[in-house]
């Protein structure tokens, strides 16, 4: 085996190649017993995927799946319906799984000092020494049982937690409020007015698959009207009604006029009113008219109305969030305040610094790092000098990463698909990890890391959590299945809230200092704080600068000018001593004299795809802290990939992307009369009309569909220079336009036109239409004339250049779905409608002796879409969930002057402004 | 046969038997450009299209711009052979053989770019029907099937047609021929033609018949080349008035490539009196007339676009063309295609060899630019804005264009090389019956 | 073949005499020219040939076909729904149809002109004779019934500068 080449070259390929047959051959099943989910087959058939109940956690927080297994390998992740943080829907980079499972660079075998060593040198080191863990934050019970044991019985040893993006400011702010670190869970659904502070909490985060599905419902609803003060745009800014762009200090300001207002008008206590004297001085100049409106809709809908802070905003604004949420009668409503499932959440075991002091004073015998990456994330906490000084390092996470390079030791982490574990989401509630498949790499789990400390040899992660839940046979299994453990969500605090301690902590409130320049640090939509550096989410469009591959410095226009630069021309960026270089876009809706930068680029680690790509902004985020930060052009351009360029519409707004605002009356369907040469071939015997709809009000911009579009359907990426060259490959995109009335989102994928045109240009017969309406490409016999995408209007159709599965390692060909071919060079493809899916449901429904039942197929978009924008069904039906929204009057064909008949029907997105604007 | 006849006779076979001594090196650079050409092939067969600078949207770019522009160009050579031949225009003797070997070079050239752009060129022959197991079918709906048969039958009928002209010289060429070798080659070729008056007289009407079938197939070839886009909806391709504004642009390319060709000719191998300056001045009257279509095809396009209100279409032709990303090649297809041309109104510039040579180069680069700018401006733009896209050619679409350019004039120089270029027993006829 | 060729100075004196032949009944005559001379061709009355009501024949029955192809292949053997457009539309066979006939008949008339013509061949008698390529002749056929090897001297009468004899076996 070539387990422990750094490099794969030729020869470790088709080593590699020969062990991944052989992985598909085996499949190395989990030796415990894990119980599938909903269909139990007797045994594995081939061809049929089974379904197993999962969990992962991100920073602590768990998100419920439910993984795809292929004759013993993990292909698709979906989100389980069952899990109050998935509710059936998941996010973009929980569709990275699979990819982070089978990335060629992972670790491959434990390693001392670069030489390959067996697992059991590692456990001689390690077991009863002194040891200092520092790793991510967790909700594990199991963990939190060993954390206990090592700090009882192991005085010497002791365990740190850190994560780059962490709620520390939340837990803080929360702590004051109730004594205990708790966390704001905001519900939606209850809520007629929420303003935001910077926070996107409807596309990133641990609740934002929920929140936004239960805000677009609520919207449906009867209406729920969102205001946004942020930075740059992001998904939840644009999704807002009303939102106003701010720099940090602006955006406290705008904090402090609204609370004045808010405070000043309710029934709050003294202290409060006292409060709102001194937040209305602060406040200054601010946009009264728009503090006075979103006040004014706060207080109108109290009871029902909600402050929503972002993560990284300063603590006494989330104090402040506190004060306002009670005012209005938001807590134990919209705004339940939920102790942190997190361990230790806001103790100084999350205190980096303090980890830093203790392992460089040499009183360990063994400083552990695992799963997390401070060498690349925290710069300035110079974990080198405390690695170094420590006696013995050893590293354990998935790569060789910043890290690892630096540790003596490093031991291959198990995936979280191949691990036992458990977590629980941030509303409490608990999910069992289970495995799919078993550690490709032999790696192990942090929880079975920390059993070795404790001196157990040889821990199971299964018997560790299995302990630590406590649960018999019958529960354990049903838990398993369902992937949820019943009534373990978290009861609201019962503490009161000490509202003397927040007034205190806001009176206090330095406001943030107003710096001609300022950055906003941020992270990235695609790769997050840098950990998924995988090519499904390199290639991630950022949701409204569609930019890929790389991070850039928004600028607003004007500060474009006053630094000379315009969209692709380098900014230097500097800090303290700390400078980075990337290229400047210039975005609208940007406030001036900001510039946003994303997290999570410019790794330097074993990940060959991410190494070097993009700037690493966590240089900068102490320095930040400090020191004002400048800005200049470093007189050269460097290219951003963008999927998109042009987000005006031209005027093409009624053909195109429709928006109205909700208190104009619904936009007329269109009755223009299609007159026609030829007489419909189109027979309508099929017994299913296959088609969707896409709400445009619904759609956050989220990117979830275009991942779990490329998981499910095989689709490649194409690297940077393919993007630059407009050859990106997603069959789905979600189109970004600047409409009359605000951003518009419009996922837009094959719109199986029942008169298509690209069809009747195909000299070969290679796409062509199928009975029940899905313009089928045979890609069998597809030549490679082109011609239909030079004839598809919505220029869905994606061609193979080059045969991008060519050079593929064999490792990552083991994620491709088995129902769907892998391309070669030379076709076209593009959207089927998932129409493995529906052939699949067609052929289960006909061994059963049944017809499909009503919304049976489900398409990976739809599935994944938080807010169910997407729905597809058939149109036959009357009943099914696509008839009722397709046959809506306002339902639209993108382009219908061109009589090509889509099947899918949008719907156009609808702003509730506050009535005061008209 | 009287001496004149002879003395024409032994000067136009000694254009063939004595080659010029430029010939050679000619032969030798334009033979290693086609080499050049022919591994650029080679190594885009190999690794794939995406070596070519297409993308999506603009999925036909280059190569389909060389098409259409060498099969244009071929077009004046049948029809100066051809249509002229039906008007018994005299004149077009002397340059008949020359125009119909640019044809046959030329649709070498245009019939690389169609196989040589397609994602799977090994599968080109799908497009033509025979039956298989499969029992698929062409899709005979698509223009793309209508270009295959219509280009392969172009080259047929010039192939039949320009050889049917050419076996009483071959057999002149295999009668005079000074080796043995000679007397081989050019009597197979000649296919043992031998002066019978009744095959005269039946070779007089077959090739009449070729001719009259001819004129209406370089007519029917360009319209329905015009037709791979005028079928499509992209705005700047959908319209009526493709076919014939296509096929006047093909003749006045033409028109402009025999020039380009005849005139260092007629120099070099100093021809001056079978090419007369006469020769050159309707020449130029044609290529006049030609871009006065020409400039009224882009006037109707632009009439009808302003008038039609089709905000796609109007963007497509007054901001993406006119102002926009192709306006270098819109302001370029304008001057060389429309106002250089007017200075043909005077006769001074018609009887002008190296004015009329300077002019034809600045045609054909006017009518690629216009093929360009028609084929991948509209795509660059066309519906959803969110999927318009930049389009530049990249080392492998240079190297192939300079490359087919190369090509065409080794099949060239070959042709001058081997085969006699000026109708001998035409051009004895003319001159002395 | 085998017969007489007789040469003429030009082409007068090749019409000249082939009237003369003909007045005296010769029916199976030739002529050999260097280029195309039409009053040749009507001295010696030649029929118009009828290789274009072959050509234009063929070339009809096959556009025919090619109009059945067409519609057998994607209406009838083969039937896939695209576009919603209608599985046969004459107007879009119109192309395919039209250029099939061009087609079909050039290839024909060019077969049916070098059939017709003895064509190709390597050798023929009169490429024995010298002079052949140049000159103009006339080529009395031994087949013609009024065929008399002493006409020779006849021909001279009429201004032939040449005559010889061809050999029956080549």
């Amino acid at each position: 085996m070539a387990e422990n080449e750094p490099q794969i070259g030729r020869r470790a390929l088709l080593e590699w190649a020969a062990a991944s047959a052989a992985l598909a051959a085996c499949a190395r099943a989990p030796v415990r017993k894990i119980v599938p989910y909903v269909v139990q087959p007797p045994e594995i058939v081939p061809g049929r995927p089974l379904h197993y109940a999962t969990a992962w956690e991100l920073d602590g927080y768990g998100m419920g799946l439910v993984a795809l297994s292929h004759t013993g390998r993990p292909t698709k992740i979906e989100g389980n319906p069952k899990h109050p943080a998935s509710l059936g829907a998941t996010r973009a980079i929980d569709q990275a799984l699979i990819e982070t499972l089978y990335e060629p660079d992972r670790a491959r075998g434990v390693e001392s000092a670069g030489e390959p060593v067996s697992l059991h040198e590692f456990d001689e080191r390690v077991a009863h020494k002194r040891v200092a863990v520092l790793m991510p934050p967790t909700s594990s019970r199991a963990i939190e049982k060993l954390v206990r044991r090592i700090r009882s019985e192991l005085p010497g040893s002791d365990v740190w937690f850190h994560t780059p993006l962490s709620r520390a400011n939340v837990w803080a702010a929360g702590k004051s409020a109730f004594g205990e670190a708790v966390e704001p869970m905001i519900d939606p659904s209850k809520a007629r007015a929420i303003v935001t502070f910077s926070s996107d909490f409807l596309a990133s985060g641990p609740s934002c698959v929920r929140a936004a599905r239960k805000l677009a419902d609520k919207r449906a609803a009867d209406g729920a009207r969102l205001w946004a003060i942020e930075s740059r745009r992001t998904p939840t800014g644009v999704f807002a009604d009303e939102r106003v762009a701010t720099g940090a200090h602006d955006r406290a300001r705008f904090a402090c006029a609204i609370a004045a207002r808010v405070l000043s008008d309710s029934s709050a206590s003294d202290a409060s009113r006292a409060l709102a004297t001194t937040l209305r001085e602060r406040a200054g100049d601010v946009d009264t008219r728009f503090a006075d409106r979103c006040a004014r809709d706060l207080l109108a809908a109290r009871g029902a109305a909600a402050w929503v802070v972002g993560d990284a905003e300063p603590m006494e604004l989330h104090a402040l969030a506190w004060l306002v949420n009670r005012a209005l009668g938001a807590v134990g409503g919209p705004i339940v305040a939920t102790p942190s499932p997190i361990l230790e959440a806001g103790e100084r075991s999350h205190d980096l610094a303090d980890f830093s002091a203790r392992a460089a004073s040499g009183d360990f015998d063994l400083v552990v790092i695992a799963g997390v990456n401070p060498v690349y994330s925290a710069p300035d906490f110079d974990l080198a000098r405390s690695l170094a000084g420590a006696k013995d390092s050893a590293y354990v996470g998935l790569h060789r990463n910043e890290t690892a390079a630096l540790c003596r030791w490093l031991v291959p982490l198990a995936h979280t698909l191949e691990s036992w574990g458990d977590v629980r989401a941030d509303d409490g509630t608990g999910s069992i990890v289970q495995p799919l498949i078993d550690p490709i790499f032999g790696g192990i789990t942090i929880a079975e890391v920390l059993a070795r400390v404790l001196g157990d040899l040889a821990p199971s992660g299964h018997d560790l959590t299995r302990d630590a839940l406590g649960l018999d046979d019958g529960a354990w299994n049903d838990a398993l299945q369902s992937g949820v453990l019943p009534s373990t969500s978290s009861a609201p605090t019962k503490a009161a809230m000490n509202e003397d301690a927040l007034v205190g902590l806001v009176q206090a409130w330095v406001l943030p200092v107003k710096h001609a320049i300022e950055i906003e640090l941020h992270p990235s939509h695609a790769v997050h704080d840098g950990r998924f550096a995988t090519p499904l989410l390199l290639e991630l469009p950022e949701p409204l600068t569609k930019s890929t591959w790389g991070n850039v410095a928004l600028v607003s226009r004007a500060t474009a000018e006053s630094l000379g630069v315009g969209d692709e021309d380098v900014v230097k960026v500097t800090a303290g001593s700390h400078s980075i270089e990337l290229p400047a876009l210039i975005e609208r809706g940007q406030p001036d004299g900001v510039l946003s930068i994303a997290l999570g680029w410019g790794r330097r680690g074993a990940e060959r795809l991410a190494d070097g790509v993009g700037a690493n902004a966590f240089l900068l985020r102490e320095a930040l802290e400090k020191n004002a930060p400048t800005a200049i052009a470093a007189g050269r351009s460097e290219p951003v990939a963008r999927t998109q360029i042009n987000i005006d519409l031209y005027h093409r707004a009624h053909e195109i992307a429709r928006s109205r605002l909700k208190s104009e009356k619904p936009l007329a369907p269109d009755t223009a009369m299609r007159l026609s040469l030829y007489t419909p071939q189109l027979s309508p015997t099929a017994p299913h009309a296959w088609a969707m709809s896409i709400d445009m009000s619904r759609c956050t911009g989220c990117q979830a569909c275009v991942a779990a579009c490329n998981v499910e359907n095989n689709v490649p990426t194409v690297g940077k220079a393919g993007v630059l060259n407009d050859r990106d490959m997603h069959w789905l995109r979600i189109d970004h336009y600047e409409g009359d009335r605000g951003v518009i989102f419009q996922p837009m994928l094959c719109q199986h036109c029942d008169d298509a045109p690209c069809e009747y240009v195909c000299p070969v017969n290679a796409t062509v239409h199928s009975p029940d309406g899905l313009n089928e490409m045979v890609y069998n016999r597809c030549v490679g004339t082109r011609f239909c995408s030079n004839n598809c209007p919505y220029k869905v159709r994606r061609f193979n250049w080059f045969n991008y599965h060519e050079d593929e390692p064999a490792l990552r060909q083991l994620e491709h779905n088995p129902q769907v071919t892998v391309r070669a060079r030379g076709v076209m493809e593009k959207c089927t409608f998932c129409v493995q899916r529906i052939r699949d449901a067609e052929h289960v429904a006909d061994s059963d002796h049944r017809a499909l039942a009503r919304d049976e197929v489900v398409t990976a978009c739809q599935q994944v879409c938080p807010t169910q924008a997407i729905v597809f069904g058939d149109k036959n039906d009357p009943n099914s969930a696509v008839s009722l929204r397709y046959g809506l009057p306002e339902a639209y064909a993108v382009l219908d002057d061109l009589g090509t008949r889509p099947r899918i029907r949008y719907l156009p997105k609808v702003i509730d402004k506050s009535p005061e604007r008209a | 046969m009287k001496t004149e006849a002879v003395a024409l006779e032994e000067q136009l076979t000694n254009l063939v038997f004595e080659p010029p001594k430029w010939l050679k090196p000619c032969l030798i650079v334009t033979g290693l450009i086609t080499i050049q050409l022919f591994v650029c092939v080679f190594y885009v067969f190999i690794t794939g299209v995406g070596t070519l600078g297409n993308n999506i949207p603009v999925a036909w770019a280059f190569p389909i711009t060389n098409f259409v522009w060498w099969i244009g160009i071929g077009h004046a050579g049948t029809f100066i052979s051809a249509f002229l031949l039906l008007l018994e225009q005299k004149w077009r003797s002397s340059i008949n053989r020359f125009a119909e070997a640019m044809t046959l070079f030329a649709l070498f050239q245009a019939g690389l770019f169609p196989i040589l752009h397609l994602g799977r060129p090994w599968f080109a022959y799908w497009l033509v029907p025979y039956p298989s197991t499969m029992r698929v079918w062409p899709q005979f709906r698509s223009s793309l099937t209508w270009d295959v048969v219509a280009v392969s039958t172009y080259f047929t009928i010039s192939l039949l047609f320009w050889f049917l002209g050419l076996v009483p010289d071959l057999a002149l060429m295999r009668d005079r021929a000074r080796t043995k070798r000679q007397r081989i080659v050019y009597g197979i070729f000649a296919l043992g033609w031998r002066g019978s008056a009744r095959t005269w007289q039946r070779w007089r009407i077959v090739y009449g018949l070729l001719g009259g079938i001819a004129t209406p197939l370089v007519v029917s070839v360009h319209s329905i080349v015009s037709m791979d886009f005028a079928i499509g909806i992209v705005p700047g391709w959908h319209s009526e008035i493709f076919p014939p504004y296509f096929v006047a642009g093909a003749i006045f390319s033409g028109f402009a490539l025999v020039l380009t060709l005849m005139i260092p000719a007629r120099a070099l191998y100093k021809l001056h009196n079978v090419v007369t300056t006469r020769h050159l001045d309707l020449m130029a009257r044609m290529v006049l007339v030609t871009s006065l279509i020409v400039a009224y095809s882009y006037f109707a396009e632009g009439l009808a676009v302003r008038r039609g209100h089709d905000p796609f279409e109007i963007h497509q032709l007054f901001y993406t063309r006119a102002r926009g990303p192709f306006a270098w090649a819109f302001w370029t297809t304008i001057v060389c295609n429309v106002v250089l041309p007017q200075t043909l109104w005077l006769p001074q510039a018609r009887k002008s060899a190296l004015y009329l040579f300077i002019l034809s180069l600045f045609i054909q680069f006017g009518m690629w630019t216009e093929r360009f700018m028609i084929i991948s401006g509209s795509l660059s733009a066309d519906y959803l804005p969110s999927a318009w896209g930049h389009y530049a050619p990249s080392l492998m679409d240079g190297l192939i264009l300079f490359g087919s350019g190369g090509f065409f004039l080794f099949a060239f120089f070959l042709f001058l090389r081997f085969v006699p270029f000026i109708p001998i027993r035409e051009t004895q006829k003319d001159e002395l019956t | 073949m085998s017969g007489l060729l007789a040469r003429f100075e030009d082409h007068h004196a090749l019409v000249e005499a082939i009237h003369a032949l003909r007045a005296r009944g010769y029916t199976q005559l030739d002529a050999i020219v260097p280029y195309e001379v039409e009053e040749v061709e009507h001295a010696l009355a030649i029929p118009r040939t009828r290789i274009t009501w072959l050509a234009g024949g063929v070339s009809t029955l096959c556009g025919a076909l090619a109009l059945f192809v067409l519609w057998w292949t994607n209406a009838h053997d083969y039937r896939l729904d695209v576009g919603g457009r209608p599985y046969f539309s004459f107007w879009t066979d119109v192309p395919i149809t039209y250029e099939t006939m061009i087609l079909t008949c050039g290839i024909t008339a060019f077969i049916a002109f070098f059939a017709a013509s003895g064509m190709p061949r390597l050798h023929h008698p009169w490429f024995s004779i010298e002079g052949t390529r140049d000159g103009f002749w006339l080529a009395i056929d031994a087949s013609d019934p009024r065929f008399d090897p002493e006409v020779a001297s006849e021909l001279r009468g009429v201004g032939a500068t040449a005559v010889e004899r061809l050999d029956d076996e080549a």
